[in-house]
């Protein structure tokens, strides 16, 4: 091919193209052309060995690619029956549509808690040394703490005299209030209910309540709502007298 | 350099299933070079040229017991060859997505980075503006100019009348001067 060509009359009207050196510029891996036919012949046995791999040496039943549509659906309404039999479940109409989108939302939640959860920290290990720290704090520096004295808030002298001055004040006030009060005797003496009943007889009393007492007098008497002075029990017992004596 | 069999020598051993590897070996060594040069210029690449040089003897291989002597076995193998190129050519833009010109300034930046390009700046320059042709020129100019092919044997090669295949070329050689002159 690198050979000189002739007959190449037809260069001499294009000048630019008869100066470019015709011999071919392109050039191939060392020993390419030595090995070509054999990798050639290697490559047609292999294209043979191929070809007969997938036409011979197998053959099927007859009528097999005839039969082979109708045996592939019948096959495939078999299993859509055989499925439908075997899962038995019902999901809700769209729950597989709308699947993904809530498992996605309940993800998102879960990590929006989880990470509220993670707003505060702790140093780390806090909480596998805090217990320790709570004993350290408690039981045993309750058990190592030394016994301290104990001081009563009032000495034992300063005490026993407080409490005789005390007893000796209540006592003696006591005795002073009970010798200055008048006792319920000389009260009721002078009081105007015995003023007022000292002066009748003891016979016209006894008379007038064997007549007119009851056992409502003394609530007729409150429930009259009736002014309870001098002047009304004294009208009233000298009409009771003035009625007796007529 | 060895002597090389006759076409129809060749086609008889073949006819014979004793001596059809032989002549299946003597045929590869007559035409490899011929049609991975052919090849080679059109797809630029070598390992891709080394890819469809075996697929063109595979097709050989398998269409030679049904070939007609009616035509040249070179010209015949040519025109898998050619077809071979076309074909890998078209998956190239189809993969890439990318209209035949585009497919040629990608083969141009191959054959700049390629290590198995030999030649000076002018021989760059030549197969730069090759690249820029259609493709049909491509292969009239190439196999004109490199395989000094006849035009009666590249219409039977590619199917298309001679008248057609001149003007074809002439354009070819007109562009491609073009080129090398605006480069200078």
């Amino acid at each position: 091919m690198n050979s000189e060509k002739e007959s190449r009359e037809w260069l001499n009207d294009y000048m630019s193209l008869k100066q470019v050196n015709p011999n071919n510029p392109f050039t191939v891996p060392e020993g390419y052309f030595d090995q070509l036919d054999q990798q050639i012949v290697s490559y047609v046995k292999l294209d043979e060995l191929k070809k007969s791999s997938d036409e011979q040496g197998y053959t099927v039943p007859e009528n097999y690619f005839e039969e082979l549509s109708d045996n592939i659906q019948a096959r495939i309404k078999v299993e859509e029956a055989l499925n439908k039999e075997a899962t038995g479940f019902e999901v809700p109409e769209g729950y597989f549509d709308n699947l993904s989108q809530q498992i996605e939302s309940r993800i998102f939640v879960e990590e929006a808690l989880n990470e509220k959860d993670e707003a505060f920290t702790v140093p780390q290990d806090y909480f596998n040394q805090l217990s320790e720290n709570i004993l350290e704090k408690t039981i045993r520096q309750e058990t190592a703490k030394p016994k301290g004295v104990i001081r009563h808030l009032f000495s034992s002298v300063a005490f026993k005299y407080a409490t005789a001055a005390c007893l000796t004040l209540i006592i003696g006030g006591t005795l002073f209030i009970s010798k200055n009060t008048p006792n319920a005797v000389e009260d009721h003496n002078q009081s105007f209910l015995h003023k007022s009943l000292s002066a009748i007889p003891i016979g016209e009393i006894q008379s007038y309540l064997q007549l007119n007492a009851d056992a409502s007098d003394t609530r007729t008497l409150i429930d009259e709502s009736k002014q309870v002075n001098a002047d009304n029990l004294s009208n009233d017992l000298q009409d009771e007298l003035d009625s007796t004596s007529q | 350099m060895s002597v090389q069999v006759d076409d129809a020598e060749i086609l008889r051993k073949f006819q014979d299933e004793k001596t059809r590897n032989e002549a299946f070996n003597l045929l590869l060594k007559k035409y490899q070079q011929k049609l991975y040069w052919h090849i080679r210029r059109m797809v630029v690449d070598h390992d891709d040229a080394d890819d469809l040089i075996q697929d063109t003897f595979v097709k050989v291989w398998k269409n030679l017991p049904g070939f007609r002597n009616d035509a040249q076995l070179y010209t015949w193998m040519y025109r898998i060859a050619t077809n071979e190129c076309i074909t890998f050519l078209n998956k190239k833009k189809q993969k890439n997505n990318i209209p035949l010109d585009d497919v040629a300034y990608e083969l141009a930046d191959t054959l700049a980075d390629s290590s198995y390009f030999n030649g000076d700046q002018a021989q760059l320059k030549l197969q730069q503006a090759i690249l820029t042709l259609p493709e049909k020129q491509r292969l009239v100019f190439n196999m004109k100019y490199y395989d000094d092919m006849k035009y009666e044997e590249m219409s039977d090669v590619l199917g298309t009348s001679v008248g057609a295949l001149k003007a074809s070329f002439h354009l070819a050689v007109k562009k491609i001067e073009a080129f090398l002159i605006s480069r200078d």
